[in-house]
């Protein structure tokens, strides 16, 4: 079957199955959104899906997850909706030469690496705070954003250009919504006891495919619903359509980086190869980091000062001191907190991984001396951050994979399901 | 500025209620989903659904963090309030 007749009738709906096959689409969230929007991207021949989640696959997830296999589901093992997300859409991808990579992890944890060269990033994930941080992920690096949700027999789904600083963002809609990343599990817990009603497959797939298709508009560079979100209630039929404008004091980004230049440093290299690298685009550079580190913060029970040592994503929960309960020590220093490095800073000889710099992320750099900033991509590639499925379009094998170093299938102590 | 007051119609995110309501010249968004809230026209917001309000004649959404008036609203002015879900795979 030739590629002409195979796309005829999305050529005819002005669907170009090269752009499609160009295209880097990053899915964050797998559960029934992901797969809905996953399962359309993959018919259209989107030629790189990345898929991100660090949850598991549970059985009553199956009824509306249309890319997750039954058998290998219902298996012993534990599978990672990331995993079986992109299994199910590697078998059903129309793309020549589909790749398709997926990681079990917490977008925060993977940086903005996994944003590399990405055409579309969709936000499908359970939780407000992660479609806030990247609402602000898709602004600096400016691209387009597509987001979703839905309950019951409602949902919405909004898509964002952002061309130019003075569009409205996500944030401008949802400005009580902060930063701060909650699993699916936990958020499945928190609204079995709200007494929420729970998303079936017709939901999912039409709010799904609604994302899928702006998704491909996006990646057209057609921009139909840019700033705007559409409600709209399935049995119903009631819409709504709300154009979004700027809030004023909105807490999101309104701003890109611009050029990002590369560093020859890689999250491995201590912060002070960082620093000396910077040294040849500044004299005095200052490092914000993407997320606050936490040196130390007070025990819960008693105030005592705990040290951490980890990014704020990585705290779950407030820390107890060792000597608690049995010897209270109050009267701790509390939170203490690093959101800026320097070069002479005490954090220098820690390890850019430790601060919760992945590989090919972006730092922002302010050079003190002149008042500038400009944005800096740390040394890596995808393929540090993503396991990939490769389908040889010549014989139709399928599952050759490629795992990043040190990657495992299992997710890490922080990521458990029920976190 | 006097603190003039308007008549403004609220509509249900989710059925046709409305919900009419006197609102002063400085009652932003967010005050006015809090009192809506306080009201019982709609649910608390949380972790999985968050508000935001649409201005029905514009179709363009009212900014929380500012007043009604000082986006436009006028003397029985309908606003729509829409509700956002988190809701993506539960």
């Amino acid at each position: 079957m030739s590629e002409d007749s195979l796309f005829s009738r999305e050529r005819a709906a002005g669907y170009d199955p090269t752009v499609l096959e160009n295209a880097v689409v990053a899915l964050v969230g797998c559960g029934a959104a992901g797969n809905n929007i996953a399962q359309s991207l993959s018919l259209l021949g989107a030629g790189e899906l990345r898929f991100i989640d660090p949850d598991v696959v549970e059985k009553s997830n199956l009824p509306r997850s249309p890319l997750f296999n039954v058998g290998r589901a219902e298996g012993k093992r534990r599978r990672h909706k990331a995993s079986e997300c992109a299994h199910g859409a590697l078998a059903i991808s129309h793309a020549r030469a589909p790749v398709v990579c997926f990681a079990v992890s917490r977008i925060e944890e993977l940086g903005y690496g996994a944003f590399m060269d990405a055409s579309v990033i969709v936000a499908a994930a359970d939780a407000f705070p992660v479609r806030a941080w990247l609402s602000d992920a898709a602004r600096l690096l400016g691209i387009p954003l597509v987001e979703l949700g839905f309950s019951g027999h409602r949902g919405h789904v909004s898509a964002w250009a952002y061309r130019g600083e003075e569009a409205a963002c996500w944030r401008c809609a949802h400005p009580r919504v902060e930063h701060g990343g909650v699993g699916c599990s936990l958020y499945a817990r928190g609204v079995s006891a709200l007494g929420m009603v729970p998303a079936t497959q017709p939901l999912a797939g039409v709010f799904g495919n609604l994302a899928a298709a702006h998704v491909a508009e996006l990646i057209h560079g057609r921009h139909a619903l840019d700033g705007k979100i559409v409600h709209f209630d399935i049995l119903s039929g009631q819409s709504r359509v709300v154009e979004v404008t700027v809030d004023p004091s909105c807490p999101g980004v309104h701003r890109g980086y611009g050029e990002v230049r590369p560093v020859p440093v890689g999250p491995d290299q201590m912060v002070s190869e960082l620093m000396n690298a910077l040294g040849g685009f500044c004299k005095e550079p200052l490092v914000h980091l993407r997320a606050v580190y936490v040196k130390s913060a007070p025990c819960r029970l008693c105030g005592a000062t705990v040290e951490i040592g980890r990014p704020e994503w990585a705290v779950s929960s407030a820390p107890e001191c060792r000597a608690c309960p049995e010897v209270p020590q109050f009267g701790g220093a509390g939170l203490d907190v690093v959101s800026t490095i320097e070069p002479d800073d005490e954090l220098s000889e820690l390890r850019l991984a430790e601060l919760g710099v992945g590989a090919a992320d972006v730092l922002e750099v302010a050079d003190r001396a002149s008042g500038s900033r400009f944005a800096v991509r740390l040394k890596g590639s995808i393929d540090d951050l993503f396991t990939t499925l490769t389908k040889d379009a010549r014989n139709g094998a399928r599952g050759s994979s490629k795992k990043p170093v040190g990657a495992t299938d299992a997710p890490t102590k922080e990521h458990k399901s029920g976190e | 500025m006097a603190n003039k007051q308007i008549k403004v119609t609220f509509l249900h995110p989710r059925d046709s209620r409305e919900f009419i309501a006197e609102v002063g010249s400085a009652t932003t968004g967010a005050a006015a989903l809090d009192g809506l809230v306080k009201a019982g026209f709609i649910e608390a917001a949380n972790g999985s659904r968050t508000y935001a309000l649409q201005m029905q004649r514009t179709g363009k959404s009212i900014p929380i963090s500012a007043s009604l008036v000082g986006n436009g609203a006028q003397e029985g002015e309908v606003v729509a309030v829409t509700e956002t879900s988190a809701g993506a795979s539960w």
